[in-house]
């Protein structure tokens, strides 16, 4: 690369539009959005209620389909992906954090945490154990293991959540609302998590609507009615 | 150590335990009902024993009462393919049953310690002597007399009344049958003593057994035999046309077939209706689990993998339901075949395996909730990942052809 040059950006929504149907009725969640976002960003995204957040986060992770645009990974069209070429890019390469954790709830954290390599089939099965107990020490964790998820805090439960993205150590990690049902103090703690992966190297993407926690990204977008309006 | 999907199919039945018990009791159920169709094939076994034990004759030949002697009897036993010749008499008469006059019939038996054919044998008590008289246990099972032995029997004989002793408890199949299918009470004696009751002297029946029992050589043999009993001294003609037994014929063999039909007929509707409770059962399992799904997705998942770890779950009921629905199977079967033997032949049947339906019921305890999964487990990889992470547990997106064959229906209210 040479020096002074514009990295190529990891991701890129150019021209993004998103409507959904529901029988006669339409809803336009998104209306031509332009984003460009650069790897090893850590990127903020805040809006208000029904603005197109996370509809947003969800054409980044290939979760949803564009009905207009583009959507572009490190160069590749998810827009024209299969469903399954989808899970595996997904599986490779992004690590997603839900509002509501999504863990498993017949599995302990340790086999949350490592479902990830499990279905990518990376590595023995040693390995990818020794690897998820390793993520979840990581996230302070090491001693509930063998938690079920019901048996864990909510704060615990986004711990292993984010242990799970970590899993098959992605270059892009999203959370939508990562800290939205966690205590103040919980949230921070989880913030501070997510700062020092992005100082790892990782791209972080996240949807909040915490003001305070978006002020300390490096870089915040704010979505309106579909539409980008501080890029 | 296990992975952490392998895992997943497993607690998913863990983690709900009453479901899966009740599931794998439908299952095991579903899969007890295929072993029925093994109850004629263990009736058979067992029948087939019972004409190796007991003997049964090939062929009978049935004329007016002739008197045999043991130089006729050596000859007719010479006969090319003949490997043994029983003589045979009987008198229908009435015993007393309190004050009741019941039919009944007394076979004459030659010599009860050499038998060739049809033979009676003892099961309690012993043969009969001098004024005794054997019951055969059909008697009792069909209720047509239920003596035992030492008790005495009045005897109303065309030769006159006698009063004799049950000497003990015995069967034949020809005897048995005869209760069954003619409800008389069948005795046994000897030949001496329904002479007497009768007041005829002879044999009317001739049982033969072949080395040969092929249709050809036994008709020849049988030819022989008629022709050679032709030329006998002192007889007078045959009262019936004679039996030739098909080989592995037994009596009552047709009726079992026709209630096999019947039992097959009925295991293929339980069958059919617990496929469609599985399937419905399956379907509701998978479709709880849409959010799971979209999970699994969501974090790299490939269709096969989710496929994979519900199909495992399903394998496993199909394990649980397949042994325990195998081993209640060859139980039920046993105990029913045994009960139709006893009732009917008085042929303990014993607890058996008919090697074919212990296979077909281990494959389809293993496939068919598999098989009834598929379409569920199909349906929940196609939902909307968004749509599915956002749903709550819900059948999400389970609808198929039927539901919406259904909502076109007009007869449906609104709204379902």
């Amino acid at each position: 690369m040479v020096s002074g040059a514009i990295p190529s950006p990891l991701i890129e929504l150019s021209g993004v539009e998103k409507v959904f149907r529901t029988g006669k009725v339409e809803y336009r969640a998104l209306r031509g959005v332009d984003l460009t976002i650069a790897p090893g960003e850590m990127v903020a995204v805040v809006g208000p209620s029904g603005s197109g957040k996370s509809t947003v986060l969800n054409m980044i992770t290939g979760i949803d389909r564009p009905t207009a645009g583009a959507v572009t990974f490190d160069g590749r069209r998810l827009d024209e992906l299969s469903e399954e070429q989808l899970a595996a890019w997904r599986g490779e390469n992004v690590g997603i954090i839900f509002q509501f954790f999504q863990l498993l709830p017949t599995l302990s954290a340790l086999e949350n945490a490592v479902l990830p390599l499990d279905f990518l089939r990376r590595g023995s099965k040693r390995e990818r154990f020794d690897r998820a107990r390793r993520n979840l020490e990581l996230v302070g964790l090491g001693d509930k293991v063998d938690h079920l998820p019901a048996e864990l805090s909510g704060g615990e439960q986004q711990r292993v959540a984010i242990a799970r993205s970590l899993a098959a150590d992605p270059r892009l990690i999203v959370g939508d609302e990562p800290t939205g049902n966690l205590d103040t103090v919980t949230a921070g703690e989880m913030f501070e998590l997510l700062l020092r992966l992005n100082a790892e190297g990782k791209t972080i993407l996240f949807v909040t609507h915490d003001r305070e926690l978006a002020a300390r990204a490096p870089r915040v977008i704010e979505i309106r009615d579909g539409r980008v309006v501080e890029p | 150590m296990v992975s952490a999907s392998v895992r997943k199919s497993i607690t998913d039945l863990t983690h709900r335990p009453a479901r899966t018990v009740l599931t794998v009791a439908t299952l095991v159920l579903a899969v007890a009902s295929i072993s029925f169709l093994a109850i004629p094939t263990l009736i058979d076994d067992a029948m087939q024993q019972e004409v190796i034990d007991g003997r049964l004759a090939d062929a009978r030949v049935f004329m007016r009462p002739v008197v045999l002697t043991d130089g006729d009897l050596e000859e007719l036993a010479a006969i090319s393919n003949v490997s043994a010749v029983e003589p045979r008499s009987s008198v229908d008469v009435r015993v007393l049953v309190g004050e009741r006059r019941a039919p009944a019939r007394v076979i004459g038996v030659r010599d009860f310690a050499g038998q060739g054919a049809d033979v009676v044998r003892v099961e309690v008590g012993a043969f009969p002597g001098s004024g005794e008289l054997l019951t055969d246990v059909q008697n009792a099972n069909v209720g047509v007399y239920d003596g035992r032995a030492g008790d005495p029997i009045t005897v109303l004989g065309p030769a006159g009344d006698r009063e004799l002793a049950v000497s003990g408890r015995g069967r034949s199949l020809p005897g048995g049958e005869q209760v069954q299918d003619e409800s008389v009470a069948v005795f046994y004696a000897d030949a001496e003593a329904v002479a007497d009751l009768s007041g005829e002297p002879g044999y009317g029946e001739l049982a033969l057994r072949f080395d040969d029992p092929d249709p050809g050589p036994a008709r020849l043999a049988l030819d022989e035999v008629r022709t050679r009993l032709e030329d006998l001294p002192g007889f007078s003609g045959f009262s019936d046309l004679p039996e030739l037994r098909e080989p592995g014929d037994w009596p009552g063999r047709s009726d079992t077939e026709t209630f096999g039909q019947l039992v097959s007929i009925l295991t293929v509707l339980a069958l059919l209706s617990a496929i469609v409770l599985i399937s419905n059962t399956m379907s509701t399992l998978v479709a709880e689990q849409t959010r799971d799904v979209a999970v699994m997705r969501a974090i790299g998942a490939r269709r096969r993998q989710v496929v994979g770890v519900y199909l495992r779950t399903t394998l496993l009921l199909g394990a649980a339901g397949a042994v325990g629905g195998t081993a209640l199977g060859i139980v039920l079967s046993s105990l029913l075949a045994d009960y139709f033997g006893m009732s009917f032949w008085a042929v303990p049947v014993g607890l058996g395996i008919d090697p074919a339906v212990f296979g077909a019921s281990i494959v389809a305890g293993l496939l068919v909730p598999s098989v009834a999964a598929v379409p569920a487990i199909r349906r929940s990889t196609e939902v909307d990942l968004r749509e599915a992470l956002e749903a709550s547990g819900s059948a999400l997106g389970s609808e198929t052809a039927v539901d919406r064959a259904l909502r076109r229906a007009a007869f449906l209210p609104r709204g379902m």
